[in-house]
């Protein structure tokens, strides 16, 4: 076998939004490579739903990483239960696809609140733990940070690129203290989030000419938190197909 | 127990030492098949045979094209196919500054470092095809990405191999060839000490003072390990990397984002004087 495998035997994974789409599908992929997994969220159900699929190697806490109040009670949970932390996923969504001017005020806050400063925020709280761990950090930005892109919009776009910018240069701050800091771009990926009537245009965007799935993404996540990524930090690695290749 | 290249077939240039070295031996380890083409007959086969019966040596000058087709060849009649080309680099090419540049120089390094990854596609994809889709990996450098870390010619041909994945990735994509670059900061390899025009002994006895030194050039405080490039093309090459392409994967401690050297000032050279000091440390010793 290689000389690192992805066996995170002993590991703490917390993922924000993990309990659908991509959130869910890196979930799964760390608990079978021997994570125990936390996963955070809005929605109990489908948090409960993953829980109950990794019996004793999983646990939830209801999350809304907008709320610093919910950021630092998830990461004392964490703790609490589980005693350490060495890879935080920050993966939660807001999402509304509309034109700026037909946005509302609150639907604009929330992208920003959620996408970039609940990226911000939470890796904030988490930061002693993975310092005392050497842990790692994965964001999940979008090809959207990089690549004007005609569905998603200005405001989401900003959002992940802000993601992208505080992935660099967090990663050069905390280089010496052993946390590496790398986000993950996907493209147009299938999941509950993606809408019907939009799923032939990113197709035809896409030089593979296909939808990824949430397992592509969650392919990358493991590659980074494990020693076989450990040279790898401040990247944004697109996981696209191709979209977004001259972005 | 399965590993995750079982029944791939590579063909790796530039294989006998330093990244392709060690990515041929993870390859092998993962049940691939793997053509190890090099210049060097004595280093390839002495590797290849190392490695077994899943190996195998080819004479390779990347830079005539009819070697690049014969090591695709030479896979496909020995292994039956081919899935991975990793177009790999060994030599930096032309050291003149700009003003001083010889004119068969940059174009040699042309042919070494930009032409040779387009053949080794050319040659490559047909086959890749025929197997239902695959991967080809390209090396290219932190020099390629922005200014102030090596030489003009080098930099040049690294910046064009990133392009050049691109566009291969956007031709290539309908055929499920996923074609992707590696770009590598500071990695400890006799590189360096051959560069310098150091025999192939003192050349390895500097890698190891290298991958000390190195720690000093960029945010984590470690060398880069041919096993750092070698796990990237593994990630690339299996179906971990199955809906990558078009991408620069940079393996390089954070080199790019904040480099620990001046890149302002060509005559504050820290890492020449970082490789002169290595030299003649491996060559008095």
């Amino acid at each position: 076998m290689g000389q690192v495998s992805y066996d995170f035997t002993g590991q703490v994974v917390l993922i924000t939004g993990g309990g659908t789409g991509i959130g869910r599908g890196m979930a799964e992929s760390f608990a079978r490579a021997g994570a125990t997994v936390v996963v955070g969220g809005r929605r109990i159900e489908p948090l409960q739903a993953l829980c109950s699929q990794f019996p004793g190697k999983a646990d939830f806490v209801q999350l809304d990483v907008g709320i610093e109040a919910e950021r630092q009670a998830a990461i004392r949970q964490v703790i609490d239960r589980q005693g350490r932390l060495d890879v935080l996923i920050n993966n939660a969504l807001s999402y509304t696809g509309a034109p700026l001017d037909v946005l509302s005020v609150e639907e604009i806050e929330s992208m920003y609140r959620v996408l970039l400063q609940g990226t911000v925020m939470m890796t904030r709280a988490a930061l002693p733990h993975l310092i005392a761990t050497r842990g790692s950090v994965l964001n999940t930005s979008s090809v959207a940070g990089r690549f004007v892109e005609p569905i998603t919009g200005a405001v989401y776009g900003s959002a992940k690129a802000g993601v992208n910018q505080f992935t660099r240069i967090l990663a050069a701050e905390l280089a010496a203290k052993g946390v590496r800091v790398n986000a993950i771009a996907p493209g147009a990926t299938a999941t509950e989030a993606m809408v019907a009537e939009q799923e032939q245009l990113y197709i035809d965007m896409t030089p593979m000419g296909r939808l990824g799935v949430p397992a592509d993404i969650a392919a990358v996540a493991l590659f980074l938190a494990s020693d076989g990524g450990g040279w790898v930090t401040g990247q944004i690695i697109d996981v696209s197909g191709g979209l977004g290749i001259s972005g | 127990m399965s590993g995750r290249l079982t029944d791939k077939v590579a063909v790796i240039t530039v294989a006998s030492s330093g990244m392709g070295l060690a990515t041929a031996e993870l390859f092998v380890a993962e049940g691939a098949k793997v053509v190890l083409a090099d210049l060097h007959t004595e280093r390839g086969e002495a590797a290849a045979s190392r490695l077994g019966a899943a190996a195998h040596f080819c004479k390779c000058d990347v830079t005539a094209e009819a070697d690049i087709a014969n090591a695709v060849a030479m896979a496909v009649d020995r292994f039956g196919g081919l899935d991975i080309m990793f177009n790999n680099a060994g030599a930096q090419g032309t050291m003149d500054s700009i003003e001083q540049m010889d004119v068969d120089g940059w174009d040699s390094t042309m042919a070494l470092l930009m032409r040779a990854p387009m053949l080794g596609i050319k040659h490559a994809a047909p086959h890749i095809r025929r197997r239902g889709g695959g991967t080809i990996l390209v090396t290219t450098s932190t020099s390629g990405v922005r200014g102030g870390l090596g030489v003009a010619g080098y930099g040049v041909a690294k910046a064009a191999a990133i392009q050049l994945v691109r566009m291969a990735a956007g031709e290539l994509g309908s055929s499920n060839i996923r074609v992707n670059s590696i770009c590598p900061g500071f990695i400890a390899t006799p590189i360096f000490g051959r560069t310098l025009g150091s025999s192939d002994s003192v050349a390895d006895k500097m890698t190891e003072e290298l991958g000390n030194r190195f720690a000093e050039l960029q945010p984590i405080p470690r060398g880069g390990r041919p096993s750092d490039i070698a796990e990237a093309a593994l990630f690339l090459a299996a179906d971990s990397g199955s809906f990558i392409t078009g991408i620069d994967l940079v393996v390089d401690g954070g080199l790019l984002i904040a480099p620990a050297i001046d890149i302002t000032d060509p005559s504050d050279n820290k890492v020449a004087a970082l490789l002169m000091e290595a030299q003649r440390n491996a060559s008095g010793s």
